[in-house]
């Protein structure tokens, strides 16, 4: 059922809406009484969470037996955002995920945020899809503040993905959606992979595997828990940052998502003219390279790459 | 004075990245040695507060090449720091869109706009005084005021050195996390934000009120010697004396009150008109008796938006 829970009146013949679409059991069919939210769209240019919803919602509504749990699908937030390629909320560019809990007589953002924590609190989980931004590229990963790291991680390892990053919660990180959720009961991991503007289909799939096997142990759908990987997990092991030691044009010359060596060649940074010699970078330290750079402008400081090392040999 | 940069990063394309700052110092160690550091132009919509932190450089050079004697402290003031989103019209900064006064105190290896906050930070912290010059992020067009974030650090009364008919001071919100105010505080600098102008524009009235609060404040914390008006007898208002007044309806806005206006219950502040059959879609009227201290500027407004903020004094 399609549902509109806030409705904002633009000032030009135009309203915003916040809808979901809610998927509940069969008339008296099995229900287990869980409720999940999946949302994606805080961020009007991260799309991949979009098409995961989009096939979610297209087996849910061809398999409505299966279903033995309330399931809302939120899949455009910053539907004025999404449909411009503006990360922002248009107009006030406003970062919507760093105003939470908003309140709701204020700006538009304010308005949407507050809206849209009321329409998903009391969801026992909801997972918060993300597609980084257009200058990162990531591996499949869910982010976890680490006060709810106990709630989180056994639920994060249901889900079908590579890496679990268990991060510090720094204050700003209390704007977010998934915090103000959080803190309100509704268990809320964020899920990152691909790149901003673009769909990455494989890490969609694999995102559905996991969202099929996490509803399935939850009792949310009669299926068979699917088999899924076992991902790194950051407590158990290390981080390492590249960050671009010169402005110009970085070139990669490795792929993303692949084990690398300490010292490798990541890339070099040109200078347009060629007046500098081009300025190699390294990889600091082994392990999986989970971030990449996609957008090849690059100040000093620019991140280039990530690479997590698990310390489980694979780099001797 | 010395000019000094604070802050330089090389570019991919263009000129250099570079922000300056305009120190002024005293000469005599009888002086008071209080210390004081204005910082404006943190996004690159803040013209107004670029063009007073300028002027204010102006005015001490002036004024102290004409009398050694007139600085009696140690003043640094930073008149733009986002130069590169000035030069384009951008408030962030332009490449990845991250806002500089969010990434506060900054972090030497981090990303770009952290290192340039770190670098910045590492030149402004230390100080007895922070004064961040900042414009509203929103669509209002308000009194000038100071704004007090409670951090344990503020020094609420010194907020009357500026002589502003009022200042905010109010709980810490989590998006205060990363600006330069709050961490000013953190470091122990009693910081104040001035708040005031409207987006990308510069008025010349404003410009020598506030360029007179400054002044003053230099003054009253003995930074520098000179005579100058009181000013206003400053009201220190928390957020219990402030009335939001939303606008229920979308549409075209248009404001009946001036910020500035005290305004009795009932008084009419603006009204909202249908943007395409011009018909009248709404009336605005004062909840209370008070002073106009914003309204909402832009002609077209959202659903329920604030359209004006009143302050009332019992």
């Amino acid at each position: 059922m399609l549902e509109t829970l806030l409705s904002i009146e633009l000032p030009v013949g135009e309203h915003y809406y916040l809808k979901r679409h809610r998927f509940t059991p069969t008339e008296g069919g099995a229900n287990s009484g869980k409720r999940i939210s999946i949302i994606s769209g805080t961020h009007g240019d991260e799309l991949e969470g979009i098409y995961v919803i989009t096939l979610l919602a297209e087996w849910l509504k061809a398999n409505p037996s299966l279903i033995t749990g309330t399931i809302d699908l939120y899949p455009s937030l910053n539907s004025l955002g999404i449909d411009s390629i503006t990360r922002t909320v248009p107009f006030y560019q406003t970062d919507l995920n760093r105003i939470f809990p908003g309140t709701a007589k204020d700006t538009f953002p304010n308005q949407m945020a507050a809206g849209i924590v009321e329409a998903i609190a009391g969801s026992d989980i909801a997972i918060d899809i993300h597609a980084s931004n257009i200058f990162l590229r990531e591996l499949p990963q869910v982010r976890i503040a680490s006060p709810y790291r106990d709630s989180l991680v056994p639920l994060a390892k249901q889900l079908n993905m590579d890496f679990i990053w268990v991060h510090d919660a720094i204050t700003v990180l209390e704007a977010t959606l998934a915090h103000s959720l959080n803190q309100l009961g509704t268990r809320t991991l964020v899920v990152e992979y691909g790149v901003g503007m673009r769909l990455t289909p494989s890490y969609g799939g694999q995102l559905l595997d996991g969202l099929f096997n996490l509803m399935a142990k939850q009792g949310i759908l009669a299926v068979p828990p699917r088999s899924v990987r076992a991902p790194c997990y950051s407590d158990q092991g290390e981080v390492y940052y590249v960050n671009s030691p010169a402005a110009g044009l970085f070139v990669p010359a490795m792929d993303h998502c692949q084990m690398v060596v300490k010292d490798q060649l990541i890339g070099h940074i040109h200078d347009p003219y060629g007046v500098i010699n081009p300025v190699p970078c390294y990889t600091p330290g082994c392990g999986v390279l989970f971030t990449l750079r996609e957008y090849p402008i690059v100040y000093e400081g620019s991140l280039l790459a990530r690479i997590f090392d698990d310390q489980k040999g694979v780099c001797v | 004075m010395i000019r000094e940069p604070l802050v330089r990063l090389a570019s991919p394309s263009r000129d250099a990245y570079q922000v300056d700052g305009f120190r002024f110092q005293t000469q005599d160690k009888k002086d008071s040695q209080t210390s004081v550091a204005i910082v404006a132009g943190l996004n690159g919509h803040e013209l107004a507060q670029m063009h007073v932190a300028a002027q204010l450089v102006n005015f001490l050079k002036v004024r102290q090449e004409a009398d050694p004697s007139f600085i009696t402290g140690d003043i640094l003031v930073v008149p733009a720091v986002n130069t590169f989103g000035f030069n384009m019209g951008e408030r962030h900064w332009p490449l990845d869109k991250t806002d500089i006064n969010a990434m506060f105190p900054g972090f030497d290896a981090g990303e770009t706009t952290q290192r340039i906050a770190h670098q910045l930070f590492e030149q402004v912290k230390g100080f007895e005084w922070g004064v961040e010059l900042e414009d509203r992020r929103d669509q209002y067009d308000c009194m000038p005021y100071v704004r007090m974030i409670k951090s344990g650090f503020e020094d609420a009364q010194a907020a009357k050195y500026f002589g502003l008919q009022f200042a905010h001071y109010r709980d810490f919100v989590p998006s205060d996390a990363g600006s330069l105010q709050y961490n000013w505080s953190v470091w122990e600098t009693k910081s104040f934000g001035v708040v005031f102008g409207n987006k990308q524009q510069i008025h010349r009235d404003s410009t020598h009120q506030l360029l007179d609060a400054l002044i003053r404040f230099l003054a009253k914390v003995g930074a520098i010697r000179t005579q100058i008006f009181a000013g206003y007898d400053t009201n220190i208002v928390t957020q219990e004396a402030i009335t939001l007044i939303p606008a229920q309806r979308a549409g075209v806005f248009e404001p009946r009150q001036t910020v500035g206006s005290f305004v009795q219950k009932g008084d009419l502040l603006g009204k909202v008109f249908d943007a395409l059959d011009g018909s009248l879609k709404e009336k605005i009227y004062a909840p209370v008796d008070g002073l106009v201290t914003c309204h909402y500027h832009y002609p077209l407004i959202y659903q329920n938006t604030i359209a004006y903020r009143m302050i009332s004094i019992e």
